[in-house]
């Protein structure tokens, strides 16, 4: 019997800690019958469970339970043994006593402690009283508690032996001693076991007590006293535990004994079923538990995150011995929401354009076309992102063919940070393909070493940043018929999503500028933008943006001004503000379009299928007033988007009526305006590609010399060959 | 400090950016992708000098609106209303906008929606000096918010 109750003190100290708030008052309770040993157990297991079963009634009845504690305190007139722990073993412990066996000695002595105890829980009050005043002072009594605790902490056997000593011995000293290594808080803490006893709790203590077993059913308070009896489902003991959000009010949430927290997050996330269960879940939600002052060196710092692997009840009771309160809630985080960014707007969740400003899509004025087949789509991806690979390429391509003159490089913005947030997939559209091999195309047509602009057509670079592998290679059709019939409808090409704009690299462009990969999802036709627009703020706006889309632009400040400046020829695109001083910028449209008929420019008086390159269908001689400076420098009608600050439809018609071809609604939102860009810009190579094919039949020779201008990069040249060869199938799709 | 407050919450939630909330004087998005275009988010040297630029527009555009109300000058009126609508607008302002849209309406002798015709210039020039007012107080409370973003004492 000693050794089965040295055994249980040793196991207690071993586990106060740890285990210290696991079970509450019924513990306490079982606690009496905590003998370790099953033959103790088993003998009394009458007698316990005659006792315990009042213990359910614990919580049921707190008055009662409140006497209890009382008791003691009128008895031995001491204030600090009325609720400690110990006060709490000792009521569980007098159920011994009665037992018709007695103990050895040392048994003896524990249970000469427990009387006092026992006097509170089953009997009567006063045979309690008389026991105590019999059996010992009250000093000794109030000694034996602490030093009932202290025995826990300091081993077990020395526990036995100075309860004897004091039993047989009431020293004073000793008592005193040893009460000072009894710390204080058990006190209040045996106060809050009562209330903070779950009612569903009540369940595992009839459990207990009903076992078949019923030591160890005894045992099972005892957790402190030893290894928990196998028949008790660590699920039937909750508890409740204090969270709370930051700067928010705590609440409790119960969790079992045994929950570890990744447990723990999920019954928070129950809890916080609006704020947080709709949108984390139990992975993205982190706790942090802050350390009391005093315990603050088990942990170096005072806070800490909770490891989802951590048992969070032992946790808890590591870091708040005594019981955790309201104010030391566990803090739930959640990650901050860090949704990809795919717009410059990202925190406008609604952004997305569609919703938000239907009409500019324009699908009124432009029925949905039949969409370009797309024999290219391989050659297409790679092409994009071959040319954001080196992308002044395409730039340097089509500005000699518009000017016959290889330009500076298109204004070299300042250096860009980059930003490493995600990207949305590239999507493979049929545009930037076309946009690029026409380019090329025209590039070839009148550059005498055009392959050196090539863009870097199915670089290894590429196949890596593209989203989709490449198709295998469709099998071209038959050559196509001549050129003819190659103008292509124009199409709504599809929108891209809107993706990140693409950002420079600090690196100044050397002369093959290596930007590395991913940086540029973005490949905006090498096109020619005028930007007309009379604000000083807003012209200054629309250039950083054509700077950053990587595109050559002019401004223009009037109408007139602007009619000037494309007369000289080589825009693709203009950006128009319709209220403009000297002319409006319907006028100016007007204009344009009027000198655009004299001239014969483009497309835009022919039918689709019969329309033909410029140059191949004049119409009459315009009158030298009119004529355009050099007519191949307009390949095909120019593009005007109107900016309108005015959301009226019957601005809008008015635009469309002077012939703009489409409008956007000031403040110009950078995503509707970057799409108009890639639209257009892809549609005008794809009208471009004409001269291209022209250029091609003309112009063997030229072909003759691409290997000694690509003679640089192989890369290039091959991708030139693919490009050539692919071209056809998407002619003949055009014409189709 | 809840201004403190917001502009740190919104910077957690936004990730990098630090977009400050600017209630309903100005407008996030619009104004956020001028931000976009920083190259250095801790300079934001770009959106910097367009906003610095737009309160110099701004401020000598009320300065020439005095002067055509007194002169009586209704076009010009209307004319510079529309101007700083275009910027006020570009940069989200959305008050002033609105404010400079109803100048530009007045000018035209139009309501302020510009729909119905207003033949007196009188009521005009009465309704412009009005808007003024309400412009200017607009515009001083966006343009103390952006100097508070831009970390401007002055």
């Amino acid at each position: 019997m000693p050794s089965a109750w040295d055994c249980g003190m040793g196991d207690l100290k071993s586990r106060l800690f740890a285990r210290a708030k696991f079970i509450r008052w019924p513990s306490s309770l079982s606690a009496a019958s905590s003998a370790s040993s099953n033959t103790e157990n088993e003998r009394r297991a009458a007698d316990v469970s005659n006792k315990s079963t009042a213990f359910p009634s614990v919580e049921d009845d707190l008055p009662r339970a409140r006497e209890h504690h009382a008791t003691p305190v009128i008895v031995d007139g001491e204030p600090t043994r009325a609720a400690s722990i110990g006060g709490a073993e000792r009521l569980n412990r007098p159920p011994r006593q009665p037992q018709p066996s007695p103990p050895p000695a040392e048994p003896a002595a524990v249970r000469t402690q427990i009387p006092q105890l026992t006097v509170e829980e089953a009997t009567p009050d006063t045979r309690d009283h008389q026991e105590n005043g019999s059996g010992l002072p009250s000093a000794v009594d109030t000694g034996l508690q602490p030093n009932h605790e202290s025995s826990r902490q300091e081993g077990a056997p020395s526990a036995s032996i100075d309860t004897a000593a004091i039993l047989l011995n009431p020293d004073p000293t000793t008592i005193t001693i040893q009460r000072s290594t009894q710390p204080q808080r058990p006190t209040e803490q045996t106060v809050r076991k009562q209330s903070l006893v779950p009612r569903t709790q009540t369940k595992l203590i009839r459990t207990l007590l009903d076992a078949e077993q019923p030591p160890s059913s005894a045992t099972t308070p005892l957790d402190y006293f030893s290894e928990r009896p196998p028949t008790i489902n660590p699920d039937m003991i909750s508890r409740k535990i204090w969270v709370r959000r930051p700067q928010a009010s705590a609440t409790m949430v119960t969790i079992n004994e045994d929950d570890l927290v990744d447990d723990v997050r999920d019954t928070i996330l129950r809890k916080y079923g609006n704020s947080l269960g709709r949108t984390y879940d139990a992975p993205d939600v982190t706790l942090r538990i802050t350390a009391r002052e005093q315990t603050q060196q088990l942990q170096r710092s005072l806070e800490r995150v909770l490891g989802p692997e951590e048992p969070m009840a032992q946790t808890l009771d590591l870091y708040y011995p005594g019981g955790q309160t309201i104010d030391e809630a566990l803090i739930i985080d959640v990650p901050q929401r860090r949704t990809p960014r795919p717009s410059p707007r990202p925190c406008n969740g609604s952004y997305y354009g569609e919703d938000i400003r239907p009409n500019e899509a324009a699908t009124d004025y432009f029925p949905p076309m039949p969409r370009v087949p797309s024999p290219h789509l391989p050659t297409t991806v790679s092409n994009v992102s071959g040319q954001s690979g080196s992308h002044h390429a395409p730039v340097h391509s089509i500005s000699i063919l518009n000017t016959g003159q290889v330009p500076t490089l298109p204004s070299p913005g300042s250096a860009r940070r980059h930003h490493g947030r995600p990207k949305m997939p590239r999507q493979a559209t049929t545009s930037p393909t076309i946009l690029t091999t026409a380019s090329a195309n025209l590039n070839n047509g009148t550059a005498p070493h055009p392959r050196q602009h090539r863009p870097r057509v199915n670089s290894n670079a590429s196949e890596t940043k593209q989203g989709p592998p490449a198709p295998p290679p469709l099998p071209t059709p038959p050559k196509a018929d001549p050129p003819h019939a190659a103008t292509p409808p124009i199409p709504r090409v599809a929108s891209p999503r809107p993706q990140k704009l693409p950002r420079r690299t600090n690196r100044k462009s050397s002369e093959q500028p290596q930007l590395p990969t991913g940086i540029l999802d973005i490949t905006v036709p090498p096109i020619n933008v005028l930007i007309v627009e009379d604000n000083m703020l807003n012209l200054k706006l629309l250039e950083a943006f054509m700077k950053r889309l990587r595109v050559r632009w002019q401004t223009a400040m009037n109408g007139r001004d602007a009619v000037t400046k494309w007369q000289t020829g080589g825009f693709h695109l203009v950006l128009m503000d319709i209220q403009l001083p000297i002319m409006s910028g319907l006028e100016a449209t007007k204009e344009i379009r009027r000198l655009e008929r004299v001239n014969g420019v483009g497309v835009f008086s022919s039918s689709v299928t019969s329309s033909t390159t410029p140059q191949t269908s004049p119409k009459q001689e315009p009158e030298d007033k009119d004529k355009l400076p050099n007519t191949d420098l307009f390949k095909s009608p120019v593009i005007i988007v109107a900016l309108t600050a005015s959301s009226l439809q019957s601005d809008r018609r008015a635009a469309l009526a002077a012939g703009c071809n489409d409008f956007l609604t000031k403040p110009v939102n950078f995503v509707w305006l970057e799409r108009k860009v890639m639209e257009w810009g892809c549609m005008q190579a794809l009208i471009d590609f004409d001269g291209w094919r022209k250029w091609k039949d003309f112009a063997p020779s030229a072909a003759a010399e691409k290997p000694k201008a690509s003679r640089k990069e192989k890369t290039r040249s091959s991708s030139t060959s693919v490009t050539t060869s692919r071209d056809e199938p998407q002619t003949d799709g055009a014409s189709s | 400090m809840p201004g403190a407050k917001d502009i740190a919450e919104t910077r957690s939630e936004e990730g990098s950016t630090g977009f400050p909330d600017f209630g309903d004087s100005i407008d996030p998005p619009t104004f956020e992708q001028i931000l976009e275009m920083d190259d250095d988010e801790d300079e934001r040297e770009f959106s910097k000098s367009i906003v610095y630029g737009f309160f110099e527009q701004a401020e000598g555009t009320f300065t020439k609106m005095e002067t055509s109300l007194a002169n009586g000058d209704l076009a010009q009126l209307s004319s510079l209303g529309h101007f700083l609508k275009g910027s006020s607008a570009t940069l989200g302002l959305t008050k002033v906008k609105d404010s400079c849209e109803k100048i530009q309406h007045f000018g035209a002798k139009k309501d302020e929606t510009g729909t119905v015709d207003e033949a007196d210039d009188q009521v005009c020039l009465q309704r412009i000096k009005d808007t003024l007012v309400d412009v200017k107080a607009e515009y001083s409370e966006a343009e103390k918010l952006l100097k508070k973003f831009y970390h401007d004492p002055s």
